[in-house]
């Protein structure tokens, strides 16, 4: 099986079959990652598209600098911005700036914990952060960067990273422990 | 480095991403730090639950040929477009000649109604055999390109147009071939989300 850069290089020369092996192998984490972005399925596809567009037309310009998923998901915020952007321009708003609305600290850390646990809980929350913020919290927990890696895909300092996971995280504890609050506390 | 500074890094030594100086620094922080330890187990649980929930699935299948069908639009253009690199008389005519042999091309595909996957990278919208019904059908996100093509072939359709973003396409059935059976035949099958008749009915 070919890796990344021998897939690229047969990209680049106009191997479709390579482009299908890399969108195969590529295509959920772009599409997990734009739809965390946007929030909307058709959105994500069509920056799922833009994106194996432009890999289609630039794979020989990737260069090795990082690694090729990095690289990647670098082109799908990019591509998820310029949508964010247009539509922004159509609504009047722009959510990649949205400043988070709660972000005071008051939580027990067991409940928290535990409210962690619930999968609903998480989603919800998650839900409920800006996209900058939820960029961030994906990258980390689900693809699993570094915050050095973070700040390359979203072109960021890695300071900025850090401060960008410490509101994520205050808002998170606070969400969670107002779910928790709002059920059934569970004892093991 | 002091303890604000070794909180910040609390995410990334539970995703396992530090190097080893930064998390030497969190293991000799959380040895003494209570609340470390506590939000360390908090951020490995969110990690464990964030992993295990995969909310949305990519539309591969459809998705790739929807992207097939923009590069071959994109590449036809193209070729349309390049200027010749000498001025001549004949590239006018040749361009016509093209645009022309392309067009015909469209159109034994589609009368053919033999293969999808070509028309459908032939990205045309507008070709109709007469006394025909079209049929809008939303494709599952995880619907496979094979499968679709028994199940157009099944009902003796044509595909005229998509998939879009949403995995959407227009399938042409010929009116002598159309009734309510195929719309069963439709509504029944594993890949297909919905399906309604756009017109011709």
């Amino acid at each position: 099986m070919d890796d990344d850069k021998q897939l690229l290089d047969r990209i680049a020369a106009g191997d479709q079959k390579a482009l299908e092996a890399f969108y195969q192998r590529h295509s959920n984490a772009v599409y997990q990652f734009a739809y965390k972005t946007l929030n909307n399925g058709v959105d994500a596809s069509e920056v799922l598209n833009d994106v194996m567009m432009e890999i289609w037309k630039k794979a020989g310009t990737y260069q090795g600098k990082s690694a090729v998923k990095t690289w990647l998901l670098s082109i799908t915020h990019n591509k998820a911005v310029d949508a964010v952007r247009k539509k922004a321009r159509h609504d009047g708003n722009d959510s990649m700036e949205q400043e988070p609305a709660d972000d005071s600290d008051s939580c027990d850390m067991t409940q928290l914990t535990m409210s962690a646990e619930n999968a609903s809980n998480v989603k919800h929350c998650i839900g409920k952060l800006s996209d900058s913020h939820r960029q961030v919290v994906y990258l980390t927990f689900f693809e699993g960067l570094s915050y050095t890696d973070i700040s390359g895909v979203l072109e960021i300092p890695s300071g900025t990273v850090k401060t960008r996971m410490l509101h994520a995280k205050k808002q998170l504890m606070n969400c969670l422990s107002r779910l928790f609050g709002d059920s059934e506390p569970q004892f093991t | 480095m002091n303890d604000e500074d070794v909180k910040t890094l609390l995410p990334w030594y539970v995703n396992g991403t530090l190097d080893e100086q930064e998390k030497l620094a969190v293991e000799a922080y959380l040895e003494h730090s209570q609340e470390g330890r506590d939000e360390v187990k908090w951020l490995q649980n969110l990690q464990a639950t964030m992993q295990t929930e995969s909310e949305v699935t990519a539309p591969t299948e459809l998705g790739f040929r929807r992207l097939q069908k923009a590069i071959a639009a994109e590449e036809q253009v193209t070729q349309l477009q390049t200027p010749s690199k000498q001025d001549n008389w004949w590239k006018p005519a040749f361009a016509v000649a093209a645009t022309l042999i392309i067009s015909l091309q469209i159109g034994i595909v589609s009368n053919t109604g033999k293969d999808p996957a070509t028309e459908l990278l032939s990205g045309n919208d507008t070709v109709m055999m007469s006394e025909q019904v079209i049929i809008q059908v939303q494709f599952k996100a995880d619907a496979q390109w094979q499968d679709i093509n028994n199940l157009v072939n099944a009902i003796d359709g044509q595909i005229i147009s998509g998939p879009s973003a949403i995995g959407l396409c227009k399938i042409a059935i010929d009116k002598t071939v159309y009734s309510q059976s195929v719309m069963d035949q439709l509504q029944s099958s594993a890949i297909v989300e919905e399906s309604a008749v756009e017109s011709g009915e």
